[in-house]
């Protein structure tokens, strides 16, 4: 079933909670060591930490491979001092415990949605589709699987033993556009099934963006250790979800138009976006944090206009099935004038056995 | 006019007892896909991503709540149809009771012909669904 939208396996359930889990520890950790290791990351971190805990020294800078060497304005001059090996264990301690706790529970964050959430209600409306004369297949059938609604013929016939404007109302104006909008009927069903595996796609798109990017910071950080000409590590988002137009008017041919999800959508939808592309590469741990941070940003903006675009074709059609509720034979089946007859209706011969 | 007979009534009986039922239960049916046990377990299928207002920490889901508009009117949508398919049921079992009330010779020849098995087979399909069984109507579930 080529418009079928399937997640992944590894983006699925408790595989895709645990790699995300357990890459989102491993990426605080990587973050903390190379802070600590890493000369650079680790100056930058040692003096942010020396300036905080002596405010009186705005002009101190930390010197040498920071071992713990400051040099020390004064009026008079400058000279170089070494802080205490405690007040250098407590810098390290605020690296490992303050740094980066927001990196866990940030991309915890991107466990939910769970885009396979939908599936019973995309299972409900593949029902519907097919009792209403969809077809299970993309091969556009029209017939009906259920029994029942070929039935509607069947009143048809029985009623033509009768006559009378009662039964003509009941043939025109009920048995009639209930025939004509189970196709309409299956087209609604089908329409909302494709929206929500779109929404689906977007929210499987979102998670893969995000493994990619905990796979690409992890890269990125593990350049630092290295030597000089550190590696381009570069992080995209995925395509947006590209979708047709949800038709507003259920005529009887409103089917055929009908291809919200094509055969390609789910390919193009797991597609980096070039657009977005952005090297998490930096000289530092910390510069790499704050690109991790604006990657996050850029996703979640992603994420907002995929979900704009479902927003706008839920309207839609919710407006489009309000509209052909009210139309007969469209979405409409208004109750026949039978209902509200009288006895004296009746007895007056409105509705009578057809003459022979 | 004609006189009514027991065979025309018959074809009245049909409509309302043995037809019309299982019409409507087909889109009760699917009232009771959209309405039941796949609905309440769809919201975590959307992101919590806007604000309340602005600068809150507390989201709310436009596409969820876009979702469960849609999916409302489709839930009410089949049950109004199916009630509609109903209705019409009642109406012509509505005129044949008048017919018989008024005709008592007419009211027993139909007796006598949904009596007799080679008028009226006993094939479960040529009856009225079974109350329970998958091609009773029902009852729809209403949109809160």
């Amino acid at each position: 079933m080529a418009s079928y939208v399937d997640t992944p396996p590894e983006l699925a359930g408790g595989a895709f909670e645990a790699t995300l889990r357990s890459k989102a520890a491993e990426l605080k950790r990587e973050l903390i060591r190379q802070t600590l290791a890493d000369v650079e990351s680790w100056l930058k971190a040692f003096q942010n930490e020396y300036s905080q805990a002596h405010p009186d020294r705005p002009d101190d800078r930390v010197v040498g491979d920071g071992s713990g060497w400051v040099r020390r304005s004064e009026s008079g001059g400058s000279h170089e001092i070494k802080i205490s090996e405690q007040e250098l264990a407590q810098y390290r301690n605020a690296v490992s415990t303050e740094y980066y706790e927001w990196v866990v529970p940030t991309f915890e964050g991107y466990l939910k949605p769970d885009p396979d959430a939908v599936n019973p209600m995309i299972e409900s409306l593949r029902t519907i589709e097919s009792m209403f004369g969809g077809s299970q297949d993309d091969a556009r059938s029209y017939q009906t699987s259920k029994l029942a609604l070929t039935r509607i013929n069947d009143v048809r016939s029985e009623m033509e033993h009768w006559e009378g404007d009662f039964k003509i109302s009941f043939i025109d104006n009920f048995v009639t556009p209930l025939q004509n909008t189970p196709v309409n009927q299956a087209a609604a069903a089908k329409m909302a099934r494709e929206v929500l595996e779109l929404t689906k796609l977007a929210y499987i798109a979102q998670r893969k963006a995000i493994l990619s990017l905990l796979d690409t910071s992890l890269g990125a950080l593990k350049e630092l250790s290295r030597d000089k000409n550190p590696k381009a590590h570069t992080w995209a988002t995925l395509v947006g979800i590209v979708a047709g137009t949800v038709l507003t008017g259920f005529g009887v041919t409103a089917w055929v138009g009908i291809a919200l999800i094509g055969a390609s959508t789910m390919s193009q939808g797991l597609t980096p976006d070039a657009r977005t592309e952005s090297n998490i590469s930096a000289p530092t741990a910390q510069e790499i944090a704050n690109r991790i941070l604006d990657a996050l940003r850029v996703q979640n903006e992603r994420t907002q206009q995929n979900e704009d675009t479902v927003v706008a074709l839920f309207r839609a059609l919710k407006e489009g099935i309000v509209g052909s509720r009210a139309k007969l034979g469209e979405l409409g089946v208004p109750r026949p004038s039978l209902t509200y007859a009288t006895a004296a209706d009746i007895d007056s011969g409105r509705l009578r056995p057809a003459g022979a | 006019m004609k006189d009514v007979t027991g065979g025309d009534l018959y074809h009245l009986w049909r409509v309302s007892e043995v037809l019309l039922p299982r019409i409507a239960d087909v889109y009760y049916d699917a009232n009771r896909l959209i309405g039941g046990a796949a609905a309440g377990n769809d919201e975590g299928g959307f992101g919590s991503t806007t604000p309340v207002y602005s600068g809150s920490s507390v989201t709310h889901s436009p596409a969820g709540a876009a979702w469960a508009a849609v999916r409302d009117e489709l839930q009410d949508m089949y049950a109004e149809i199916g009630s509609v398919v109903l209705d019409a049921a009642d109406g012509v079992r509505a005129a044949r009771q008048i017919y018989e009330a008024n005709d008592a010779k007419c009211a027993g020849e139909l007796q006598k012909l949904l009596g007799d098995d080679r008028s009226q087979p006993r094939d479960p399909n040529s009856n009225p669904p079974v109350p329970g069984s998958d091609e009773d109507p029902g009852t729809p579930i209403r949109v809160n």
